[in-house]
């Protein structure tokens, strides 16, 4: 369930990206407080083998399907939190520039997603509390499930939120998440029991490598359902002000920065006839002409912020059914200019290749 | 003086392994020796002993007449130069030449004389044209060889070479037994390869039990087949046929 | 994808790394930044943007092209990343089923002109940032993740885990195919033995990890690695960034293929 750069606003993956940069930072200053030269080496290697572990699969019983194991909560038991999520950002980079599984602009939401969640949500109010001051079997065990299954419920949840804030989807936030939790509610069991059975494996053979020192404190039950709620709340806040409004990434990003709803339309006017040519190169030729179109709808769906989900679903619909169609010659033009377009760049490519091949 | 001495050396891992107790032996400046047993006989254990990775639970170390401890590590890593059993362990850095200069520049030298080092390294080793090359460009056989000259960066007076020969065709193989035999270096060889051994070093320990078994000239001990036989071991190949 | 296609990818990628050419020589940081400020870009644009979108083709076939990587490894790439924008894409033609445009006769939903966008947005930021790693090469850029300020603790380990993948990808593939070559009828494929096999690579790891630092401590270590200089970022570096900039300006701006059709039809 990595994020594609192709998915999101810039203005959503730049907000993640801060996020994810702070969180970094941080770590590396909690883990240069007591440094030991012996973890970077031991971190580059558990993330190669994260890696490596991914690629081996096995059956999962009575289906046809075959699963592996996830990252993030297995690299903080062993690594303790901050460790642990260095190392797990640096798999997540490394998937994202070389197997194209995330991208650059994206790498800052998957960083939150699948290395915020595990490390300083789940192991420390849930893994920690459950595994026990002094663990056992089972309890590691309960740990580790309980724990994989919140760690992707928590990522899987934000990835709806990120995707529907980006607007660049038409699913609605309510059944895009109707979708993704329950499919990830099998996903995290079947990580969860893999988490749980190298743990209790490593427990039996190497107890002194798992982070099991009662150092970190644990929470009480109440306190856990306080932080939760808070961070619910916090997390939830932030999104609705996103989902409700529905605008594109951008038009939020300037709003916000020129407290405008839009740049100055140069012209909105519709296309309805083949102006000439000076007309044409006035205008900002975003195919996005519903932006005009929703700037006048929008102070009516954003002044009072809506709520629920129904109604943003209604007023996605709604801007939706108020978009302009484009005359026929416009569209032609843009077919025309787009496969010219196409042929010049791979001109050039096949150009530049046989120049390259001369040299 | 000598330049290593290991005096009445006991040690036994957390787990409870004894691996050596009682191994006392001295190496002069400029000797080559071989450190031969059968598998777990303590070899890679005494090696890391002489380069203060670990420390004796009794007896002592001194290297270049200076006891080996926590607060002289940073000159026993001077002197001595470790070429691991695993290459890949030991080429850790992007570039071979990356690899090579890590010492020197640890030790913070200048960008000019950390140059110069890896060059003569390179060309000690001759394998200039690996400079450039990642590691996972090499054979088995250059990446020996790149680990050596990782060693030899540092300067060191005395190599410890743990398994030198082992994963190495036979032409990689001789061509480290010329390098070796033509470096000026005193080294400590532990090895199973007996034919190597006889190559390189006039004089041989034998580890068996955590001791120290026989210390003799190579060509005495390697034709006592019976006592070799009796510590794991069995004649180099080029005895069995006589 | 198993351990061998992936040992093979991240191998041809590093090869391509570590060649030389014009655009292999210039700074890491020229090419970082171009390369990010190129997916913003693209990314800027409305949901139902495809034309403008075109020129941007430009970038990743010119650093393709001129640093030399072939097309096939970036395209081999590019579906593999298909599969979960497709999954979120897919219901756009369905959700969004007014027309927005017409070719010819032809009526284009906004659902389908959004689905395309996605897609080819896909595409040109993979391949992008794939070729910005085949002609940066993936050391060149850890080396420079310092001085951007990213903490030197990261951007060490960053170069260990890329280091030590090849070696435990080889090492899980052994075992691996050890496992498969003695399970029939998919006896032992179960996740127990999984387990087991990935308990023993974990703890041999940790050896592994245990012997690396002893090799770098017996090499003087004190607690960072030292890497080579880079070379200064030079006026042909600033050149790359002003001149991809400024396209990717006037690509954003106007709508290049719109104009180009216009200027067509104008004239005929």
């Amino acid at each position: 369930m990595h994020m594609a750069d192709a998915l999101i606003s810039p203005v959503t993956g730049g907000i993640l990206w801060a996020v994810s940069a702070a969180l970094l930072t941080v770590s590396s200053q909690r883990m240069r407080a007591c440094f030991d030269s012996r973890l970077i080496p031991l971190m580059g290697v558990l993330g190669a083998f994260i890696f490596a572990a991914q690629m081996i699969n096995f059956t999962i019983p009575g289906t046809g399907s075959s699963g592996h194991l996830g990252g993030g909560l297995l690299l903080a038991i062993l690594l303790g939190p901050y460790a642990g999520f260095l190392t797990i950002t640096s798999v997540l980079t490394i998937q994202a520039l070389f197997f194209a599984d995330g991208g650059l602009l994206a790498l800052g939401c998957n960083i939150f997603n699948l290395g915020f969640f595990p490390c300083f949500v789940v192991y420390p109010f849930l893994y920690k509390p459950l595994a026990g001051l002094s663990p056992t079997r089972k309890s590691l065990s309960i740990a580790c499930v309980v724990g994989a299954i919140a760690s992707l419920q928590l990522g899987a949840f934000s990835v709806v939120l990120e995707t529907v804030a980006s607007g660049i989807t038409e699913l609605p936030f309510a059944s895009f998440a109707l979708l993704m939790q329950p499919i990830h509610l099998l996903i995290g069991l079947v990580e969860g029991l893999v988490t749980a059975a190298v743990v209790t494996f490593i427990y039996n053979a190497r107890p002194d490598l798992l982070q099991l020192s009662g150092k970190t404190k644990t929470w009480s039950i109440g306190k856990l359902a306080a932080t939760f709620a808070l961070l619910a709340l916090v997390v939830g806040g932030f999104f609705s002000s996103f989902v409700s409004s529905d605008p594109d990434g951008l038009e939020w990003s300037i709003q916000n920065l020129t407290g405008k709803e839009e740049l100055p339309a140069p012209d909105a006017a519709p296309y309805n006839t083949l102006a000439t040519l000076q007309e044409k190169t006035a205008i900002m030729p975003d195919y996005a002409f519903r932006e005009p179109a929703i700037s006048e709808e929008m102070p009516a769906h954003t002044t009072p912020p809506a709520p629920s989900t129904e109604t943003s679903d209604m007023s996605t619909a709604e801007s939706t059914g108020s978009l302009p169609t484009l005359d026929t010659a416009t569209g032609m033009a843009g077919l025309t200019g787009g496969v010219l377009t196409l042929i010049l760049t791979l001109l050039l490519g096949f150009f530049l290749r046989r120049r390259a091949r001369h040299e | 003086m000598s330049l290593l001495e290991l005096t009445d050396i006991h040690f036994a891992y957390p787990n409870g392994h004894s691996a050596l107790h009682g191994v006392s032996f001295a190496l002069q400046e400029g000797e080559k020796v071989g450190l031969v047993g059968a598998n777990s006989a303590g070899k890679s254990t005494l090696l890391l002993h002489c380069n203060g990775c670990l420390f004796p639970q009794q007896g002592e170390v001194v290297l270049a007449g200076e006891s080996v401890k926590g607060t002289t590590l940073a000159t026993v890593r001077k002197i001595t130069g470790t070429v691991f059993q695993d290459t890949e362990d030991q080429l850790f850095m992007p570039t071979i030449s990356d690899d090579i200069a890590f010492a020197p520049r640890n030790l913070g030298l200048s960008e000019d004389e950390v140059h110069k080092r890896v060059q003569q390294a390179l060309e000690a080793v001759g394998a200039t044209y690996l400079s450039e090359r990642t590691p996972l460009q090499l054979s088995g056989g250059e990446k020996r060889l790149a680990a050596i000259a990782t060693a030899l960066s540092l300067e060191p007076r005395l190599l410890l070479l743990d398994e030198p020969s082992a994963n190495l065709d036979p032409k990689a193989r001789r061509r480290l037994i010329n390098l070796l035999q033509k470096l000026p270096h005193t080294m400590l060889i532990a090895s199973h390869d007996l034919d190597m051994i006889y190559d390189i070093c006039p004089r041989t320990l034998v580890l068996a039990n955590g001791t120290v078994q026989a210390d003799a000239k190579t060509v005495d001990l390697f034709s006592d087949a019976s006592s070799l036989d009796a510590w794991g071991l069995e004649l180099p190949l080029r005895f069995q046929n006589d | 994808m198993n351990s061998s296609t992936t040992l093979y990818n991240l191998g041809e990628l590093t090869r391509l790394g570590s060649t030389d050419g014009p655009l292999q020589r210039l700074h890491p940081a020229a090419k970082l930044f171009t390369t990010i400020l190129f997916i913003v870009v693209v990314m800027s644009f409305g949901r139902y943007t495809l034309s403008a979108l075109l020129p941007f083709l430009l970038y990743p076939v010119v650093l393709a092209t001129v640093g030399n990587i072939p097309p096939a490894s970036i395209l081999r790439k590019v579906a593999l990343a298909l599969p979960f924008a497709l999954c979120i894409g897919i219901f756009n033609p369905f959700l969004d089923t007014n027309p927005v445009l017409y070719i010819g006769t032809l009526p284009i939903s906004g659902g389908i002109l959004s689905f395309c966008s996605i897609l080819f947005r896909l595409f040109l930021t993979v391949s992008a940032t794939l070729a910005l790693i085949g002609i940066t090469g993936f050391y060149t850029l850890c080396a420079f993740l310092p001085r951007m300020g990213v903490p030197r603790i990261f951007a060490n380990q960053l170069l260990f885990l890329y280091r030590y993948l090849f070696v435990l990808l080889e090492e899980a593939s052994r075992m691996e195919r050890a496992r498969n070559l003695r399970t029939f009828s998919k006896k032992g494929l179960g996740l127990r033995v999984y387990a087991q096999l990935l308990g023993h690579l974990l703890l041999r790891t940790f050896d592994r990890a245990e012997r690396i630092h002893q090799a770098m401590l017996c090499r003087a270590y004190t607690g960072s690695l030292p890497l080579a200089p880079l070379p200064p970022f030079g006026i042909r570096d600033l050149l790359f960034c002003l001149a991809w900039g400024l396209f990717f300006l006037l690509a954003r701006v106007y709508d290049l293929p719109q104009l180009l059709g216009h200027i067509l039809s104008f004239w005929i």
